[in-house]
């Protein structure tokens, strides 16, 4: 246990949810000094995650989870405390969520330039901060209430941000104004999901602290009981809805067309996968054991990655496009994770499988380099589709054809995302697709692996059919009429561009070096609570 | 099993009420459903047949500590605190979210200047 680190641990709360409301204050007068106010607190947050991701990098050697935890309150013994708690998985996850943040607050003066309401005035900033905040409380939270209520921080302010940062570019929408309300009524019904679950866990366990349960579950044996597959489905229904999985997909669609472009990337490249996959991963993994779950996670994660492209070669708006791009990256995402909790189960259950100790793990670094990068890529396409939206005022594919010669640098920043999304090597869909293919056909499960290159192949057809209309499509008027976008927005997509092609690039070094020792933590499933106990000195489960 | 499927019969109908589309009020009414359902449930799940309030004054302290001395209490002595805790927080957390919701959708009404073109029909909208 690392004193100070551990200590850095509220902060990373702290400093955004403080920052919020300094912006909130701020904001109503002053927009710009509302963004530089905002600016700070995101920035010393990454600054501090990025100090926990390099000694993740250094301590991936060989010397055994890399991980903080600080009680809070309460008694850990009884099951009952408070505590945060980081470990491998946390510390990838609030790197994404901080750099994301960041980016969109560089982003958004620019886009808000010339349009004295949008973004609701200065409040934006106050909203994105406290999602911001929200997510790090849920990445960090060490029990399952705790994080049920960041994740409500999180929802909250999304919803707000929904309803108070509509597009800069009034879309032709009768029901835009019933929009938000959709999108809130669908994440309310997914909040009382999640909470049926908590309390059900509650109930059955005497525990809320997810080292105590995951002890408990572990001693519970490895026959899965109904009532572990009745609080499991809930959860993936509840927090499939916060990762924008098909069925419930619709929201993400409706919200990311109707408000900002900077809301709709902080949803796809942050939300969706924090609020959603992330606390998804933790729970079905650490704590209930996934060993049982992953053909349910299957089920969920393929019918996304299949339903999400089909649903956008029908879309003609941009940023519902986008969107439904997004739920086919969770939707992978999900694929990896349940695929590796089938072969991690599978591989230790008997000898007689012939399924390789390794294919477990590798579609679980397939699974965390997927999440990395869709929410490179998902925060990047938004950004493109907002400097679109902001150059030429529409977002309609038939209206803003060959932008690429009017805005080079959106252009190449949108080319680069589509085709890091649609497996492109040295892109990173191509490595995501390589591992979990080769993963499913390790464990046999040859349909599977179809299944995904067939995903895959969607996603290549819809975007290369976006890139072909817009990028290098017949020039339009409107595209012919307007220029690049502002320097800052111009700098965010530049950098989350830059990021996105790191990530494909150095794929060796961030699989080995990030992903490992995510998947390492996925794997070792209720290990989890052990590593925790003995960080703290020995408590009984 | 009696309060699991008490709550889940109020949430269903809650979701009945959400799904059936009859206009923004009764969506409301719908999540305020499912949400109190669950405060039901915590509840419920805390409750010990004759346990008292987890309100600890000295006296009962007293009471309690002697017949666990004596060996008659079954440790049923309260209800479970933590289960009401939570009902709690979770209530404060769907007002939160109830309150938004009314909020959108009257700012929805407004930005239409049509005052009741969102059916609020029943409600006297």
């Amino acid at each position: 246990m690392r004193s100070l680190q551990a200590h850095a641990l509220p902060l990373l709360i702290a400093i955004p949810l403080g920052g919020a409301f300094v912006a909130a204050l701020v904001g109503r007068q002053r927009r710009r000094t509302a963004a530089v106010v905002a600016f700070l607190p995101s920035a010393v947050v990454l600054l501090i995650v990025a100090a926990e991701l390099r000694e993740l990098l250094a301590g991936c050697g060989g010397a055994g989870p890399v991980s903080d935890v600080y009680p809070l309150a309460g008694v850990l013994k009884t099951g009952l405390g408070v505590s945060l708690y980081a470990d491998a998985l946390a510390k990838v996850m609030l790197g994404v969520v901080a750099a994301v943040g960041l980016v969109i607050i560089i982003y958004s003066p620019g886009y808000a330039r010339g349009a004295p309401n949008a973004l609701g005035g200065g409040r934006f900033y106050a909203l994105v901060l406290l999602m911001v905040a929200g997510m790090n409380g849920v990445v960090l939270a060490g029990d399952l209430f705790t994080m049920f209520v960041f994740l409500e921080v999180a929802s909250i302010a999304g919803y707000a941000l929904v309803a108070l940062a509509p597009s800069a570019v009034p879309t032709v929408q009768a029901r835009g104004s019933a929009l938000p309300f959709r999108c809130l009524v669908t994440g309310a019904v997914a909040s009382g999901l999640i909470m049926f679950a908590i309390a059900l866990v509650y109930a059955k366990y005497g525990a809320l602290d997810m080292a105590t349960l995951s002890g408990r579950v572990a001693a519970g044996g490895g026959r899965l009981q109904i009532s572990d597959a009745v609080i499991a489905a809930l959860f993936i229904g509840g927090l499939g809805v916060k990762a924008g999985l098909v069925p419930f997909d619709g929201w993400l669609a409706d919200a990311s067309g109707a408000s900002a472009a900077p809301v709709g990337a902080l949803f796809s490249g942050a939300a969706t996968k924090c609020l959603g996959l992330y606390a998804l991963a933790r729970v079905l993994f650490c704590v209930m054991g996934a060993g049982h779950f992953g053909q349910m996670m299957i089920a969920v994660g393929l019918i996304s990655a299949i339903a999400g492209p089909l649903a956008a070669l029908g879309q003609s708006n941009l940023k519902r496009l986008f969107a439904c791009h997004a739920v086919a990256g969770s939707g992978v995402v999900m694929i990896g994770l349940g695929l590796g909790a089938c072969l991690t189960g599978a591989a230790a259950g008997g000898e007689h499988t012939g399924v390789p100790a390794d294919a477990g793990r590798l579609a679980l670094v397939g699974a965390v380099f997927a999440l990395v990068n869709q929410a490179a890529l998902g925060a990047l396409l938004f950004l493109c589709a907002g400097s679109v939206e902001k150059s030429t005022g529409s977002s309609r594919l038939e209206d803003i054809g060959g932008i690429g010669s009017a805005m080079p640098v959106t252009a190449l920043a949108t080319t680069v995302g589509a085709l890091a999304a649609s497996g492109v090597p040295p892109l990173g869909g191509f490595w995501i697709l390589l591992m979990l293919v080769m993963a499913a056909a390790l464990g046999r499960m040859y349909l599977l692996a179809g299944a995904i290159v067939l995903a895959n192949f969607l996603v290549l057809v819809s975007l290369v059919g976006v890139l072909k209309q817009t990028v290098f499509g017949r020039v339009s008027e409107r595209a012919a009429a307007s220029g690049e976008a502002p320097p800052g927005m111009a700098i965010a997509m530049l950098v989350t561009a830059i990021v996105t092609v790191g990530l494909g690039v150095f794929f060796a070094a961030v699989a080995t070096g990030l992903a490992g020792p995510v998947a390492d933590v996925l794997a070792s499933g209720t290990g989890y609570g052990e590593t925790v106990r003995g960080m703290l000195g020995g408590l009984s489960p | 099993m009696m309060p699991y499927l008490f709550a889940s019969g109020v949430f269903l109908v809650g979701i009945h009420a959400v799904l059936a589309k009859r206009g923004p009020a009764k969506t409301v009414v719908g999540i305020i459903l499912i949400q109190m359902s669950l405060v039901l449930m915590l509840v419920l799940i805390g409750y010990r047949s004759g346990g008292e309030a987890p309100v600890v004054s000295s006296a009962a302290w007293e009471r309690v500590a002697s017949e666990a001395a004596s060996g008659q209490a079954g440790g049923a002595a309260y209800v479970d605190p933590v289960a009401q805790a939570l009902a709690a927080v979770w209530m404060v957390v769907s007002v939160s979210v109830t309150m938004l919701a009314v909020a959108v959708c009257t700012g929805a009404r407004e930005r239409r200047r049509a005052p009741g073109s969102l059916e609020i029909g029943g409600l006297g909208g």
